[in-house]
């Protein structure tokens, strides 16, 4: 019995978001203009996640701007717009998707999509007409990279890994506070294409309902390192791994970004690496 | 259930199939089964992913699953390819578990308790685990990692064919409750039926059931059972490295003995004790052996490894009479004797708690036999030729 050679996987590291002026001293100079953000964060990091997506619905133009800005080789990740995660109009959302899918254009012609990110909310519990909804919304989306993410304890069940390994899509690992009653730490490859996300570990406050209390934290390297056999392991089964740090406040972001890359790229297993 | 997530079950899916697998790569992406093709009523012991998609499940006969496809190759099985595999899965757990359970068949518990300071966070030391076992066998497991045995069990379950798991302490109810029912233990076929037949399909639904409506539809291990749903479950993970586990009876004879009818019979008994352990463990056993004391000192052993595992009564007696022929004849008076059965591995995967599926009429029999053994005593029911008039007391 011999074990056998694992396959290469692609692994890029990079931020929930860039733009941000409050990055400034902490990742971006001083002095640098805020359309020259992206340029600047290219040259450090190969994929991002974009959020504004999910707040306003995204427009082809500005995605095409944004590969232009970006320059070659950096996978852009996008978040659902809450039209069809958060605030379904069951009369709308295939109005919302087909407008947020025609936007993608500019990203899948030039080869930069990394995943669409599906986030669904606390509320978003699993219920056959949520459950109706899902492979419907899942369905539309078929011939794209999706990942979803869930925050919903009921949605991490057998039937619904299965489904996702037959349609595709993969499941977000997550890294959370050590809270009762968030998801369970679930590091299951559905899909080529696999996804963790950086939460940070705000206990105390992830449930403040203030964004920068429960966003607001920077992660050591001991806690960092601790993922590094994880990334191992998701990285043995998957093409693709992408890994975003949505801890955005004060530039604790970027910072762990770069300090995981390094971590990885340590332990052989960096961007680019082989596990 | 201990006070925090640091219980590990170790789930190899498939793992006949997955260790024939790494045998032969050829397989890989083939529907096969594993099983004894000669056999009657021969049965499906593993299968394939491949073949698991066809529809073909663990257990089944194997004439019905060629009937499903066509073609189906059928390997017989390298038990001893599935106890060096075993092995070597188990020296990985052994780096970072001090306390191991091995319920063979590529099924492991572990308790990393205490082991946080040494190997950091228990998710890294599973994902440690993880990594090398694929990575030194080429074996793909899933990794629950919970409280207590039952809810890292059912992680495993949940995400199979891999992945990893960690429920965090205090949630054990609520990630149960939207699993499929039959992914708790003690549900087999029998139990699913009747939850199925009042409409409960996932584990939240048994968990809220009062315990004298679950006495009234499962019996009395109905509550057992609605406890379980709702992840309690006090077992410790027993210390135990089945492979190396022997079950083991040993005599003496009051006055050293020279005809063989009572030294058959006295060994017949052994074989009757012993193999009512084996079965109460649920075990199967895959070698046994013999030694012979003499009179005059000398010591004669012989063992086998079973063609495939046993563990009924009528097969056992066989094996051992086997023994007897390899030990060779000495026309020397016997002093003492000790049967042995080792290389164990649990007797079925799955099987309802309460309600075992239909067993063959010497399957009946010998759970009658046993169940009588068990209330009277193991020397109130025995073969005939068990009955000697040698005298001899247990070592």
């Amino acid at each position: 019995m011999t074990a056998t050679q694992p396959q290469p996987c692609e692994i890029r590291v990079g931020t929930s978001g860039y733009d941000y002026p409050e990055w400034k001293a902490a990742f971006y100079p001083q002095a640098l203009r805020r359309k020259d953000f992206l340029s600047f964060y290219t040259q450090r990091f190969d994929t991002v996640e974009l959020n504004f997506s999910y707040y306003g619905m995204p427009r082809a133009k500005t995605l095409a701007e944004l590969v232009e800005a970006a320059g070659s080789g950096c996978l852009f990740s996008l978040k659902g717009n809450r039209s069809f995660t958060h605030e379904v109009d069951p009369a709308r959302w295939r109005e919302s998707l087909a407008e947020y899918r025609s936007a993608l254009a500019p990203l899948i012609s030039a080869g930069r999509l990394g995943a669409v990110l599906l986030q669904f909310p606390q509320s978003f519990h699993y219920e056959p007409e949520r459950r109706r909804y899902l492979a419907e919304l899942l369905g539309e989306l078929a011939e794209l990279p999706v990942v979803v993410e869930f925050r919903n304890m009921g949605w991490y069940n057998n039937r619904v890994f299965d489904a996702l390994r037959e349609r595709g899509v993969g499941l977000v690992s997550l890294d959370l506070p050590k809270l009762r009653g968030l998801p369970p730490t679930v590091d299951l490859v559905t899909a080529p294409t696999a996804y963790i996300r950086f939460h940070g570990r705000n206990a105390e406050t992830w449930r403040s309902g203030d964004a920068a209390l429960r966003y607001g934290y920077l992660y050591s390297d001991e806690e960092l390192e601790s993922w590094i056999e994880r990334v191992k392991d998701i990285a043995g089964k998957a093409v693709r791994l992408l890994i975003y740090f949505n801890n955005h406040f004060n530039g604790a972001a970027p910072l762990n970004a770069a300090m995981f890359k390094r971590l990885l790229g340590d332990a052989g297993a960096g961007p680019g690496a082989a596990p | 259930m201990r006070a925090e997530a640091c219980v590990i079950h170790v789930n190899i899916v498939g793992f006949m199939a997955a260790v024939e697998t790494l045998s032969d790569p050829e397989r890989r992406g083939k529907a096969f089964v594993v099983g004894f093709p000669g056999a009657s009523r021969a049965l499906v012991l593993d299968a394939s992913r491949d073949a698991l998609a066809e529809g073909i499940r663990i257990g089944m006969g194997l004439e019905a699953a060629r009937a499903l496809v066509r073609g189906l190759a059928v390997v017989p099985p390298s038990f001893d390819d599935y106890r060096r595999a075993n092995a070597v899965v188990e020296e990985i757990c052994a780096r970072y578990a001090p306390h191991i359970e091995n319920d063979s068949g590529g099924h492991f518990y572990l308790d990393l308790g205490g082991t946080r300071r040494l190997f950091g966070e228990y998710i890294d030391s599973a994902a440690k685990i993880k990594n090398d076992i694929r990575s030194t066998v080429g074996l793909e497991p899933a990794i629950g990692l919970a409280r207590n045995k039952l809810v890292a069990k059912v992680g495993t379950r949940s995400l199979r064919p891999d992945g990893l798991v960690l429920v965090r302490e205090g949630d054990e109810a609520a990630f149960l409750a939207p699993q499929d029912v039959e992914l708790l233990s003690g549900v087999g076929p029998k139990i699913l039926r009747i939850l199925r037949a009042v409409g409960m399909r996932e584990i939240g639904e048994l968990a809220g059931v009062g315990a004298e409506e679950c006495r009234a539809l499962l019996g009395k291990g109905g509550p057992e059972l609605r406890d379980a749903a709702r992840g309690l479950d006090s077992r410790e993970v027993a210390d135990g490295r089945l492979a190396q586990r022997v079950i083991a009876r040993e005599l003496r004879f009051d006055s050293d003995v020279l005809d063989a009818f009572e030294v058959r019979a006295a060994l017949l008994r052994l074989v009757e004790e012993s193999g009512l352990e084996l079965r109460r463990g649920a075990f199967v056993a895959g070698r046994l052996s013999l030694r012979v004391t003499y009179t005059d000192g000398f010591e004669s052993s012989a063992s086998c490894a079973c063609a495939r595992p046993l563990s009924g009564e009528a097969e056992l007696v066989r094996a051992a009479d086997g023994l007897v022929v390899k030990v060779g004849e000495r026309r020397v008076r016997v002093r003492a004797l000790r049967f042995a059965q080792s290389a164990l591995s649990p007797s079925s995967p799955q099987i309802d708690l309460f309600a075992p599926p239909e067993p063959s009429k010497l399957e009946r029999l010998q759970r009658a036999v046993d169940a009588a053994r068990t209330r009277f005593g193991s020397d109130k029911l025995g073969l005939c030729a068990a009955l000697g008039r040698a005298a001899y007391s247990r070592v």
